[in-house]
């Protein structure tokens, strides 16, 4: 069988290029006749030689291989597929017997693994393929292939560097192949016709021809053909067991044939049944596509539901020392009580169990309500529906108070007519009661009167020092203003008076007889008018009320709202009342606790008002004594107004806090408005006739509130915030330092740290 | 881009003066300005020198394209756009200035060749053209607020009407280059804050401070019809030492008038008192209680000063300056019966608004920031022109403005009198 394709070892062990050529040279060797043929019709190596493809397919059946050998492992190596030996070994071991070769070759047969013959089989008459049998001796191994290079499969990089490549069987070194340049490595391809056909060795470092088998198996894979060239796909159907002649003819039992091979089954019939009925009907549809949802959708595009996650249940109660199975004494229940207990109907009772006590927990028995307490638990979590109540339920807008829109609200200033410059800081400004002048005083000791509407200044007063506080008579059938300047009170004239007013302010400042001053009035402190005679642009005062040199800067003047008391303080904490027909003055309080803020009379009762540094203190000016202690809780106070009915009172502070007090109501303030400003309040003024006041502060705003007061003493004030007037330049960390009202239009005076004196309008 | 050059609205343009053209839909292209629509319209009626004209649509000036108007507006390309033409005013022009001591109060320009200044110097004073002081009218012991001229069939007299700080008016006349106090017009306890004389010249209304409109003959009388004050000895002493010592220095002291009617209706100070221009009978007031006043009623904008009054040349309507920034405009025919004033909202808070003398439709409103600003009556929105009444920054208020005819504007304030020339077509 395998007999002639076996070649001495030695052959074998040689170089394959050296083999080739060898086996060129000796075309001698017994070869197969079906080669010969198959040779013909390989239109593949058409390029190779003939005798090339002959002596090739010669020496690559196994040498190792013994054709009796049935151990198909080793032809792995080759690329033959084992499963496909398998099944055409395993049949040709079914008749393994019968061993009548027939050369019957095969088309297109080019086998590098070990070579079957096809043979005629002695049983069946029809050709088959037997493959050589191995001998398992060590020869059968393929790892002692006739190799030269024995490094085995290592990365052949770990050799660049020296000039071999590797050892052979015998230890020697086997030494690296001359290696043509890139020029010679093109040579060959266009000199050698079968270059192409080769390949680069790793282990001999050099290209070797691929062999026929070898190039047919690249085309077979090329082709997505099965690799192994002796495989035939379309092979005819070997009928073993059915066919003409082997039909069989007894039954292998004899048992009688079941009623179920042949007939339909009735549970079957009426499945299908009730599939087809629920078809007819409608509740099946056949072919319905099986969902219309998209595959993929935005799992954000719905909203998320409004309604609430469903609620957990709530946890069972925890056991209580009752529930123990070894209670205290004191839970156990008494004879009574356990008779009682058992009297009562089961519902009634308050709870469903005794007390019982065991020694030990082992000797607890089984719980036999159980399954009857779950049981009742479920239900009531089933019946009892469960909502989850919040614990305040109103409306947090509800508790807010409705205010007014501002809009409302109107008249209040909301823009800045004009401004009045001046060079240094602007203190304080007064506003004639007939709202035509202005006067502004500043720090250099500048007064200025000048036309409301127009701004055209009219005259300008010069003083030495700085001016401490401007007050306008309120009276209308006279028209002066007193100026505070260090220690001494100037009464000066505005230009421009109509000549019967003039002569009536001249008469009452400059009379013919001056009064003389009573005998109780403080002997330091003198009244002395003007030598010249008055001249309506006169620059110096009419008057001059000069205090005792004691006292330092007059810091406030207010006006009675007769217009015949003005009430001065000075920074020496003084205070003085004085009275401008009869020229007395005198000081109210002998002692003052606390520095003076600031003084100011009640509108329509003999009372005054002091604020010091905390307190407000109201007093009766007839009876002389204290009405009453006006908590604020203001650290330091600057300011005070009082509103034109009297009854109400504001009190700012140098904290921010603007404190509102309903004089009827209580001594602590009735509101506080705290969060208006960012800086310190500075003046306080509310509107004579409009409802309207007005804060200024150091943050450099004005702030106007609307503050309505009612008449009937059930409903509390109104206050509104309604506009912030922003213009003015915070200089030195002072903002806007006085504000004043005109007495009939909602137009407001504010003068600032920087010099101006602006007026708002609406 | 291309899709809006290629559109066109539809516009009519009318107009109400004498360049009418017909009065059909025109396509225009979105991207027309005023510019583009002037020379359609000078086209159409091939006027022999060209004439700007100045385009409203709905009460506002246009002053971007078509288009863009109407993205603004957000108008849709289908309606269509009703657009006035007027001829638009020149920028006015500063011509020179009349500069004064102290501010002035009032100016008039109403007598052709003659400049009339009240100053808060007391004094009133007559300029020519070639600004010299022609002559110097004293009298007043306080600020004169107003002046103005009474017109008389002779041209040649030289009649002036002046009212003061000093709570008294005055009539004063230039005769043979001397000025000489003829009357002085005694009723009020304030200040008087207008005179103005009616058409004829025969009727003087002053208004004041203290609530009351005079109404006055202007003849003068033989005898002083007001007593001389008697009282207290000693401050008419010194007051007539500081008059004396002032101006009085004719031998022939003004006589002593009264008014023949006092009006009581305001409750404010009343900042004007006009005749109205065609009818003898009527007359407007306003006040800072905000009205204004007719024989026959008022019209109360609430809680608003109303700081001066104008009435148009056509006397069909009644502007009030008031001090929250608005002009209002009072139809004058049917007032006080239908009070839907046009608002006219300025940047500032007016302080004198002056009518065209011939143009129904322009009037100045000189505000508190220093600006002059010309507008048009069928423009509410905006002004059609503003320019500065004094270019000093730091001295640049203004009390007047009057505009006179050839197109002046005199206007008075802090330096003096500025003179312009604000031209309407």
């Amino acid at each position: 069988m395998g007999v002639p394709a076996v070649p001495p070892k030695a052959e074998a062990s040689g170089q394959k290029r050296k083999r080739k050529n060898e086996t060129n040279g000796a075309p001698e060797l017994p070869s197969f006749g079906p080669l010969g043929m198959e040779m013909h019709s390989d239109e593949e190596n058409a390029a190779v030689g003939s005798g090339d493809e002959e002596s090739e397919s010669d020496h690559e059946s196994f040498p190792e291989l013994d054709t009796r050998d049935d151990s198909e492992d080793d032809t792995s190596d080759e690329g033959n597929d084992p499963e496909e030996h398998d099944g055409s070994s395993s049949s040709s071991y079914l008749l393994e017997d019968s061993e009548d070769e027939v050369d019957v070759s095969q088309d297109d047969v080019v086998n590098i693994g070990p070579r079957a013959t096809t043979i005629l089989s002695k049983i069946t008459g029809r050709p088959k393929r037997v493959y050589p049998e191995i001998v398992p001796d060590y020869d059968s191994d393929s790892s002692t292939e006739d190799d030269p290079n024995r490094v085995g499969n290592i990365p052949m990089h770990w050799y660049d560097d020296l000039p071999h490549l590797g050892y052979d069987i015998d230890g020697k070194k086997v030494l690296r192949p001359a290696k043509g340049d890139e020029l010679d490595k093109f040579l060959s391809t266009v000199d050698d016709p079968s270059s192409w056909t080769s390949g680069f060795d790793k282990l001999t470092q050099s290209d070797q021809q691929l062999t026929s088998e070898e190039l047919d198996i690249i085309r077979r894979l090329q082709a997505a053909e099965v690799p192994d060239a002796s495989y035939n796909p379309y092979e005819d159907t070997v009928e073993w067991f059915t066919g003409k002649g082997k039909e069989e003819v007894m039954p292998i039992s004899a048992r009688p044939e079941p009623k179920r091979r042949w007939q339909p089954s009735k549970w079957e019939k009426q499945k299908v049944m009730k599939i087809v009925r629920a078809i007819r009907q409608g509740r099946i549809l056949p072919r319905k596509p099986t969902s219309t949802q998209p595959q993929f959708y935005q799992l954000w595009a719905t909203p998320a539901s409004d309604h609430p996650p469903p609620l957990p249940a709530p946890k069972p109660p925890l056991p209580t020392n009752a529930e123990s199975y070894n209670p205290p004494a004191e839970y156990l229940p008494t004879p009574e009580e356990k008779t009682e207990w058992e009297a009562t109907d089961k519902e009634d009772r308050e709870r469903n169990f005794l007390p019982q006590k065991y020694s030990a927990l082992r000797l607890v028995p089984g719980y036999d309500q159980f399954i009857q307490e779950r049981f009742s638990r479920l239900l009531d979590l089933y019946l009892a529906p469960r909502i989850q109540r919040k614990k305040l339920n109103i409306d947090p807008d509800s508790l807010l108070p409705q205010l007014p829109s501002p809009q409302s609200l109107k008249p209040f200033p909301i823009f800045e007519l004009l401004r009045q410059e001046h060079g240094s800081k602007a203190r304080c400004i007064a506003i004639s009661p007939d709202g035509v002048w202005v006067a502004s005083g500043d720090e250099s000791g500048l007064v200025k009167v000048w036309e409301i509407a127009v701004g055209r200044e009219a005259a300008r007063y010069q003083f030495e020092s700085r001016v401490g506080s401007i007050a306008w008579c309120p009276r209308d059938d006279v028209n002066f203003f007193v100026v505070g300047i260090d220690q001494a009170i100037h009464v000066l004239v505005p230009p421009y008076i109509p000549l019967a007013m003039l002569i009536t302010t001249l008469a009452l400042l400059t009379p013919v007889n001056p009064p003389q001053p009573p005998s109780s009035s403080s002997p330091s402190l003198k009244w002395v008018a003007s030598s010249t005679a008055p001249v309506s642009r006169s620059p110096s005062p009419l008057l001059t009320i000069h205090m005792p040199p004691s006292s330092s800067l007059v810091k406030q003047i207010t006006f009675h709202r007769r217009g015949d008391y003005l009430a001065s303080i000075s920074e020496s904490d003084s205070v003085w009342i004085h009275q401008i027909s009869k020229r007395h003055s005198q000081a109210p309080f002998k002692k003052i606790k606390g520095t003076v803020q600031r003084v100011q009379f009640h509108p329509t009762k003999p009372n005054f008002f002091v604020a010091t540094q905390r307190y407000v203190r109201m007093y009766d000016l007839a009876a002389q004594k204290l009405l009453r202690t006006l908590q604020s809780g203001i650290r330091w106070i600057s300011s005070l107004d009082i509103h034109p009915s009297g009854d109400h009172l504001i009190v700012g502070g140098y904290d921010r806090k603007l404190c509102w007090f309903d004089l009827e109501l209580s001594e602590k303030p009735y509101k506080v408005l705290s969060r208006y400003h960012s800086k310190a309040i500075r003046s306080l003024h509310f509107h004579p006739t409009y409802p309207l006041f007005a804060s200024s502060s150091d943050d450099g705003t004005i702030q106007i509130f609307h503050a309505r007061v009612f008449s009937d003493y059930l409903t509390d004030p109104l206050i509104v915030p309604l506009k912030v007037l922003r213009g003015h330049k915070i200089v030195e960390g002072l903002g806007v330092l006085e504000i004043r009202w005109l007495r009939d239009r909602p137009w407001l005076v504010s003068s600032g740290a920087d010099g101006v004196v602006s007026l708002w309008c609406n | 881009m291309e899709s809006n050059n290629g559109r066109n609205v539809q516009v009519i343009l009318k107009t109400q003066t004498s360049y009418q053209i017909p009065a059909e839909p025109y396509m225009l292209p979105v991207a027309f300005r005023r510019y583009h629509l002037s020379q359609l319209i000078n086209q159409v009626l091939s006027l022999p020198t060209p004439v700007p004209f100045d385009f409203i649509i709905n009460g506002e000036i246009l002053s971007s394209t078509l288009g863009d108007w109407c993205v603004e507006k957000k108008l849709g390309e289908e309606e269509i756009i009703e657009i006035e033409y007027i001829p638009s005013v020149l920028p006015p022009q500063k011509i020179s200035s009349l500069p004064h001591s102290d501010w002035v109060s009032s100016v008039s320009v109403a007598k052709k060749g003659y400049f009339l200044t009240g100053s808060y110097d007391t004094e009133v004073r007559v300029f020519n053209e070639s600004h010299e002081v022609l002559h110097t009218v004293s009298g007043h012991t306080g600020p004169v607020s107003d002046v103005s001229w009474i017109p008389h069939q002779n041209p040649d007299a030289m009649l002036i009407i002046s009212s003061s700080y000093d709570t008294t008016a005055r009539i004063s006349s230039i005769e043979g280059g001397t000025a000489r106090g003829l009357a002085s017009l005694h009723l009020h306890t304030a200040s008087v804050s207008s005179i103005r004389a009616n058409g004829s010249g025969t009727h003087l209304l002053t208004a004041s401070w203290d609530h009351l409109i005079g109404l006055w003959t202007s003849d003068i009388p033989e005898e002083d019809e007001v007593p001389v004050p008697v009282s207290s000895e000693e401050p008419t002493r010194k007051r007539r030492k500081l008059a004396t010592s002032s101006a009085r220095t004719d031998v022939h002291p003004p006589k002593r008038k009264a008014p023949s009617t006092v009006l009581k209706s305001h409750t404010g100070r009343v900042s004007k008192a006009l005749f109205s221009l065609d009818d003898d009978g009527k007359a407007f007031s306003s006040g800072w209680d905000c009205t204004v006043g007719l024989c026959t009623g008022t019209a109360t904008s609430p809680e608003r000063a109303m700081v001066d009054l104008a009435l148009s040349a056509d006397s069909r309507s009644i502007l009030g300056g008031l001090c929250d920034r608005n002009v209002l405009l009072y139809s004058a025919s049917d007032f006080p019966s239908n009070l839907q004033p046009i608002m006219f909202t300025n940047t500032s808070a007016p302080v004198a608004i002056q009518t065209h003398p011939t143009s129904p439709h322009h009037f100045l409103a000189a505000c508190q920031d220093g600006m002059v600003r010309l507008w048009d009556i069928r423009s509410s929105k905006n002004a059609v022109a503003s320019f500065e009444g004094f270019t000093d920054v730091s001295k640049r208020k203004i009390t007047s403005v009057e505009w006179g005819r050839e197109d002046v504007v005199a206007v008075g304030g802090e330096e003096g009198v500025c003179i312009s020339r604000a031209a309407i077509r």
